[in-house]
């Protein structure tokens, strides 16, 4: 060890050392990396994803070449399989597994096979699929004019455009450009209420969540309204800067701009809660290890934090990535301006009914595609899930947190920071409150304020919708948890074959675009003893329980991954058999983390739209709240109209607020189960 | 070692679980089976409509409420309110009784389809007498062929546009009083921001309804000239209450409304005004009819006797409906005299000699028209756009003079050709007529006209642009 | 009380072995210890034994009975956790009771009365008086530790198998727990197998002991044997201090001589009865520290000189690491003994006490005819000396 301390001393630096490196540019270059890095990350995936289609043909290939010998080889695997299930399983599990593939295979996988089925034929002598790539409007394409994102128009306000690249590109770089935007945001929030203790961290932590809150049609016109050149903001800002006699440029957000800008802001919520469960997992004797070698600051966090919890944030931004490019409601906000109209997911919605109000085959082949991004991305992410704890595990994540008191000076800046990107990110939800009260839209600055709205909520119909939508949610969660923890159960503890396709099946709802499967409903039930012809409701509790299913699934997954299993095997030990065990010692365990999750799916039933609004049509009596939010929207004031379809979007969001912050507190780090993945 | 005190019966679980399971199924099964029967004798009418829930709710209490109602122990009514693409599936499924609302265009459709009953009965004859013919040159009957009327309008209702007035006077644009005014270059002065809001044909029935005015009072080239160099000022909004709505925000200044949207908006927001278009409107009566071959055809009757009673039809006056009456005499009621500011709208509407308008033209080509509609000013419209605000800025550049401009704009806005099996045919009432029946039941003919004329009409836009750049 | 036999097990995980070859019959009433480092398989074949493995390869008996394919809660064990797993929603009295509740018997169970009893004498039997109501986070590791044992003896099993149980426990604790869980060991007499890393534990509490290493088990005996006659270099390595010499063999007999690298020759004696030594063959003697001594006792005593390159004092022994040519060794001599830094000595070590072990670890045993491993072929041999 001596010989090499003196070798150094007596030679010039220049061959060890070298001088550090500019830290912007150090700072650039790992942002770099970290893009280019997530990028490659996709890449390697969909690179993987082919070769493992390739290998699937190739040995299909081989299988056929010898048929005799590999059948045999393939059976005696099957008559294996059968033994581990046979083994695994016992007749209380075998049960809950045949309800969950029963449940799941008529009411997801038959409508969904219905829809696209159509798309894969031949129809009228053309194969559908290549009629979709006849249409230039889906080929990638620009042209020079196509780049003017910035266009100032003479009426004095400035349109922000998005690029004009054909309807598969489009979708893609939206979703990439606001997956960025929802990373750099969420992780930010999720450091911050990670380490840092302020005053009003508490508040804040709920608030970040409120992105989440789902304000269905009402969202849309409070958007335009506050978002419109002549809107709402824009008005706010004019007066307030003439005050210093400074002349405001308006602005106005088009087309794929503004969707990329809309969603960026709701869904970093997604990532916040990944990011933020990652970062309380870390171990802080690794941060503290590096501190002791000599990192801090940003240092510290770029070359150690960061990178322990990029599978918490990757799983978060690739869940935000399957949301953006599925995305119906915003598109919809936008869609007088074309560009928004050219994204995937608003296409399979124009294209799904014919005119005889059957399904067209060219909308579910749109849907084909999308779906395969959307499933793409889905496998991505379950591959992160499972790696989501670098370095919990061994104590259950469950350490004193390296926080640090921020100075008052410091808190003051951060509010200020942070408080005005919550303000663009609460722009709907503060536009339907601050709709609900008003009295009407006009040019004046502040509207009317008035309490009339809200006399709706007095209507009967209204009450009953209300009424029959909690029933609905609450019978469809009841069944969500039953099935749901057995899922979640059979996934985590039996390890049977096929546990991996189980796992996939009950989180797929999550990829799968909602008026697919509402047009699947239509098409395939309507008039059949599921949805006799004046009585939607059974097939709406239904669609309730296979859409939201993955939520409670997930938190009980989460719960059962913080409970040891040697819990259970303790319990086998002394002779319980499997169901006592799952009773007396896994239940009471889990509970916490089921509730959380039941609270979840039942809010996310209350506000689900696509095939409330198909299936309610059918029976208005039968319909829940979503379809008359969009009929008291569609009507006329004094009674109906915008007004009060404003307040009844309230009443869904403070329910919806009530179970978030309530479910937040209970799920506190493994809160990214809300997410669902 | 175990004694015997110590032990005692187990009690085996998996009974347990097979007596709850049991228990649960035959509960259930009690429960369907004992849900409450429908009372004796007690009725439903259902009625498949597309009027709104205000009307829904305000009628349904009225109706009950009645003699008839109270005789025939009618005690509840059924809506069914499905989109009109899906009235064939919904009426086939069975069930409906009345179908009410939707335009006269649906209409025509359902009895194209075989839908509806023969007003014939001495009880609906009577009825059909209290209502005119005509109003304004539009017809508030239509017969069969055998002379039968099929349906029967119970309201009508007037097209025109809604202005918003602070935008107008923002932005210097003057108040429009007629469709061709809207053409004027000055409501592409401000482009890229739109100063007129359409709504996109399929959509909306009310605009497309707005779009055949033009084409059938103007010409049909001329009607799409004019609807061109409008789209090139405006921004289509996918459905009539986002289209009124976009006046209503300030978004743009101009929006074509239905009259009940536009004096609704009137009403609530100061700065709107609903504008009736001198001599190019139209009045359309909005339909009722029965279901043919219906079980309830006595108690369908009588709801359109209701219907088209002074009393019934003053029920249109109520805040938040605000319709014209087919019948004059609703204004003479009790409650009609409380609305004189409606009754004035109404005889103006009457006053308005409007174009003359067919009919059977528009249901022998609405899905051909919409469909061009679509393709044309919809997937095409950055190119349109683009073209038309060239247009103008040379316009007003004094580039270009205004003969100059509508000679280009002609260009612009005339019917595309498209070449289909190897023959061109350009979009004409005949064309139109021809493939109207493919284009509604086939999706791929129709996905496949619509990609070539978009691909025609931006191509079309193209060759006027490079033409106007080659003139200044 | 059972008899275990486990026949030919092997249990994989993935590409893993995670344990192969074992062949054992574990004795009824007998306190067997696996013992091993880190990842040698140990806990693997405890959880083979109470169920929680299906083994790849191999049958498991209990007397006759085979249990292979038996679920965990049917086998009648009584597994005491390394970390207690103590169910944190019940009370002490609780998580005892839950197998007793569990108990079926021609579909009789246990009345309250008698689980009352029963848990009452378990909980006496492992001192914990008074402690019935706490709940787990309100006991100490001790008290946790003594909870799970009740809990694995009220259902009065056929094999009692604890995995590490004291390795949470600090020193003075866990020889207390130790003279605890051989008096109950005694006492009811049940077949235990016990699971440790610590040699000392091994050592002291039982009555067999398997060695076991990358999954396989070096050597199977009483502790005696295991300490005076390793079979392998690893035995021989892991328990106790040894002095190895890899020396090449020179003559065979009942005493070897073996040639040292610097051309001293030792003689030897295999511990390994019955493995096929040859002239030539590189083998390692192995000589425990407290056999080499300064005076010579026998004229066949090898002779072994070196260089004394570090002198430990231990209170109670003088440690002398000295080099033999390039070879370290070292040795254990009375605290009085004259020895330096840098002073040659000359150490002395009867034949008897030189082990002479062939390379190769389990691979050399199975060359030996009439042992477990004799001709298995080794599956994907992972092991190395």
């Amino acid at each position: 060890m001596a010989e090499v301390s003196e070798t150094t001393e007596s030679e010039s630096p220049g061959t060890e050392m070298v001088r550090q490196e500019n830290l912007f540019v150090a700072v650039l270059r790992s942002l770099g990396n970290l893009v280019i890095g997530l990028f490659k990350g996709i890449a390697q995936r969909i690179i993987r994803f082919v070769k493992w289609t390739w290998r699937g043909v190739v040995r299909l290939a081989g299988f056929l070449r010898s048929p005799a010998k590999n059948t045999r080889i393939l059976s005696d695997k099957f008559i294996s399989g059968v033994h581990t299930f046979r083994r695994e399983m016992d007749s209380l599990s075998s049960i809950q597994l045949l309800a969950i593939i029963i449940v799941f295979g008529v009411f997801l996988i038959a409508p969904l096979l219905k829809v696209v089925v159509g798309s894969f034929t031949i129809q009228e002598g053309e194969f559908v699929i290549l009629l979709l790539l006849r249409n230039p409007v889906f080929l990638p394409q620009w042209s020079p004019a196509d780049f003017r994102v910035i266009r100032p128009s003479p009426s004095g306000i400035v349109e922000i455009w998005g690029i004009e690249m054909g309807v598969i590109l489009n979708s893609l770089y939206v979703a990439a450009i606001v997956t960025c935007i929802a990373v750099a945001l969420g992780t930010f929030f999720a450091y911050l209420i990670a380490r840092y203790e302020f005053r009003g961290k508490t508040i804040l932590r709920t608030v970040l969540l409120f992105p989440m809150l789902s304000t269905p049609f009402v969202g849309a016109i409070g958007i335009k309204w506050f978002l419109g050149g002549n809107g709402f903001l824009n008005n706010l800002a004019s007066a307030f800067f003439s005050w210093f006699g400074l002349t405001w440029t308006r602005i106005e957000f088009h087309g794929l701009a503004a969707i990329i800008l809309v969603q960026g802001l709701s869904l970093f919520s997604l990532v916040y809660l990944n990011a933020y469960s990652s970062f309380v997992s870390i171990d802080p004797s690794l941060e503290e290890q590096a501190e002791n070698l000599g990192a801090k600051g940003f240092t510290l966090f770029r070359t150690v934090t960061l990178p322990l919890a990029m599978p918490g944030i990757q799983a978060g931004a690739i869940l935000a990535f399957i949301l953006s490019i599925e995305d119906l409601g915003t598109p919809i906000v936008f869609s007088e301006d074309l560009q928004a109209q050219h994204c995937l997911a608003y296409q399979v919605f124009i294209n799904i009914t014919s005119e005889s109000g059957s399904i067209s085959p060219i909308g579910p082949a749109i849907g084909m595609i999308l779906l395969a991004f959307a499933l793409m991305g889905f496998l991505a992410i379950r591959k992160y899930a499972a790696l989501r704890s670098y370095a919990s595990g061994s104590k259950g994540g469950q350490w004193n947190p390296r926080t640090r008191r921020l100075s008052a000076r410091a808190t003051v800046l951060l509010y200020l920071l942070v408080v005005s990107m919550l303000f663009f990110a609460l722009i709907p939800q503060m536009s339907v409150i601050l709709l609900s009260f008003a009295e009407y839209r006009s040019s004046a600055l502040f509207p009317p304020l008035t309490l009339d709205n809200f006399a709706i909520l007095m209507n009967s119909d209204i009450q009953g919708a209300l009424t029959r939508t909690l029933s609905y949610a609450g019978i469809a969660t009841i069944g969500i948890v039953l099935l749901g923890v057995s899922a979640a159960y059979i996934i985590s503890r039996r390890k049977i074959p096929g546990r991996t396709a189980l796992d996939l099946l009950v989180t797929s709802p999550i990829a799968i675009p909602g008026t697919v499967i509402a047009a699947g409903y239509f098409t395939l039930f309507y008039n059949t003893p599921f949805f006799p012809r004046d009585a939607p409701m059974f097939l709406i509790v239904m669609s309730y329980l296979v859409r939201k299913f993955p939520f409670t699934v997930r938190a009980a997954y989460a719960g059962l991954q913080q409970t040891p299993v040697v819990m259970e095997e303790a319990s086998l030990n002394v002779g319980a058999g499997r169901n006592t065990t799952f009773a007396k010692i896994v239940v009471p365990l889990i509970g916490l983390s089921v509730l959380a999750g039941a609270l979840l799916s039942f809010v996310y039933c209350v506000s689900e739209v696509s095939t409330s609004l198909l299936l309610g049509g059918a029976n208005y009596y039968q319909a829940p709240l979503t379809y008359w939010i969009n009929v008291t929207r569609a009507g006329l004031p004094p009674i109906y109209g915008i007004g009060p379809a404003a307040a009844l979007g309230v009443l869904m969001m403070s329910m919806q607020m009530v179970v978030i912050t309530v479910t937040n507190r209970i799920l506190k780090t493994r809160a990214s189960a809300m997410t669902g993945i | 070692m175990v004694s015997s005190g110590e032990l005692q019966a187990g009690r085996n679980v998996k009974t347990i679980v097979i007596v709850v399971v049991i228990v649960a199924v035959l509960g259930a099964a009690v429960v369907i089976i004992i849900l409450p029967p429908p009372q004796v004798g007690e009725q439903t009418l259902t009625i498949l409509t597309r009027h709104d829930t205000s009307i829904q709710s305000v009628f349904e209490t009225a109706f009950l409420a009645t003699d008839f109602a109270k005789q025939n122990n009618i005690k509840d009514i059924m809506w069914k309110t499905q989109a009109g693409s899906y009235w064939k599936q919904v009426i086939d499924g069975g069930g409906v009784d009345v179908l009410w609302g939707g335009g006269p265009t649906l209409f025509d459709q359902m009895q194209r389809d075989g839908h509806l009953q023969s007003l014939n009965s001495t009880h609906m004859l009577t009825v059909l007498a209290r209502v005119p013919n005509e109003i304004a040159g539009a017809d508030m009957k239509r017969n069969n062929t055998e002379g039968q009327t099929i349906w029967v309008a119970a309201a009508i209702s007037s097209f025109g546009f809604t202005i918003n007035k602070a935008f107008l006077t923002d932005y210097g644009l003057p108040t429009p009083e007629t469709w061709t005014d809207l053409a004027d270059p000055i409501w592409g002065s401000i482009l890229p921001t739109a100063t007129i809001a359409m709504g996109n044909a399929p959509a909306t029935t009310s605009n497309t309804r707005i779009y055949e005015i033009m084409t059938q009072g103007m010409g049909w080239n001329n009607g799409w000239v004019n609807l061109a160099r409008m789209a090139g000022s405006a921004r289509l909004y996918q459905g009539s209450v986002e289209t009124q709505s976009a006046a209503e925000t300030e978004q743009v200044g101009v929006a074509m409304s239905i009259d009940y949207y536009g004096l609704s908006s009137q009403v609530n927001n100061p700065d709107c005004e609903y504008v009736l278009p001198v001599n190019q409107t139209i009045v359309n009566g909005d339909p009722i009819a029965i279901v043919k071959d219906t079980p309830k055809l006595t108690l369908a009757e009588g709801f359109l006797d209701f219907i088209l009673s002074a009393e019934g039809q003053a029920y249109w006056f109520n805040p938040g409906i605000n319709r014209m009456p087919v019948l004059a005499e609703a204004f003479l009621t009790e409650r009609g005299l409380l609305h004189p500011d409606l009754y004035a709208v109404f005889n103006k509407t009457l006053a308005n000699q409007g174009i003359d308008f067919n009919d059977t033209l528009s249901l022998l080509t609405n899905a051909a028209f919409i469909y061009y509609f679509e393709s044309v000013f919809n997937d095409a419209h950055d190119k349109l756009q683009t073209t038309w605000k060239a247009m103008v800025d040379a316009y007003y550049a004094t580039n270009i003079t205004l003969p100059e401009l509508d000679m280009l704009a002609a260009k612009m806005g005339t019917p595309v050709n498209v070449t289909v099996d190897l023959i061109e045919h350009q979009f004409t009432i005949e064309y139109a007529t021809e493939i109207n029946n493919d284009i509604l039941t086939s999706d791929i003919f129709r996905y496949n006209m619509k990609t070539l004329w978009t691909a025609a009409a931006n191509a079309q836009y193209d060759l006027v642009l490079a033409e106007l750049l080659s003139m200044i | 009380m059972v008899t275990i036999h486990l026949v030919n097990l092997r249990k994989t995980f993935g590409d893993v072995i995670a344990t192969d070859d074992v062949n054992m019959d574990l004795e009824e009433g007998k306190l067997t210890t696996l013992l091993g480092p880190s990842g040698c398989g140990k806990t693997t074949l405890l959880r083979l034994i109470a169920g929680f493995y299906i083994p790849d390869r191999g049958r498991i008996f209990f007397d006759d009975r085979d249990v292979t394919e038996i679920p965990p809660n049917k086998r009648k064990t009584g597994m005491c956790f390394q970390n207690y797993a103590l169910w944190p929603h019940m009370t002490v009295f609780d998580n005892i009771s839950y197998g007793l509740k569990m108990k079926r018997m021609n579909g009789m169970k246990y009345t309250p009365a008698a689980i009352a009893n029963r848990v009452e004498k378990v909980i006496d039997l492992v001192h914990m008086q008074g402690l019935a109501n706490r709940t787990p986070h309100q006991l100490s590791g001790g008290q946790q530790q003594r909870v799970a044992l009740a809990r694995a003896l009220v259902i009065e099993p056929d094999v009692l198998l604890l995995d590490e149980p004291l390795s949470n426990l600090d020193a003075k604790l866990r020889h207390e727990m130790r003279e605890e869980i051989m008096r109950i060991q005694k006492e009811l007499s049940i077949t235990t197998v016990y699971v440790t890393h610590d040699q000392n534990e091994a050592l002291s509490i039982s009555d067999m002991v398997a060695v076991m290493d990358k999954g396989y088990i070096q050597q199977y005996a009483s502790p005696k044997e295991i300490y005076a006659r390793p079979q392998t270099i690893f035995v021989a390595d892991f328990i106790g201090k040894c002095t190895f010499i890899d020396a090449e063999i020179t003559s065979l007999g009942e005493y070897m001589k073996a040639r040292l690298p610097d051309g001293q020759v030792v003689s030897g004696r295999s511990p390994l009865e019955g493995y096929p030594f040859q002239v030539g063959e590189r083998v390692r003697c192995a000589v425990r520290p407290e056999d080499l001594q300064t005076e010579r006792t026998d004229p066949t005593d090898n002779e072994i000189m070196g260089v004394a390159n570090e002198v430990v004092y231990l209170g109670s022994n003088l440690e002398i690491h000295f080099k033999v040519g390039d070879i370290d060794a070292v040795s254990l001599l009375p605290p009085d003994a004259p020895a330096s830094k840098g002073d040659k000595i000359r150490l002395f070590a009867p034949r008897a006490n030189v082990m002479v072990l062939p390379l190769g670890g389990v691979d050399a045993l199975r060359k030996i005819p009439g042992h477990p491993l004799y001709s298995q072929p080794a599956a994907v041999s992972s092991s190395a000396a």
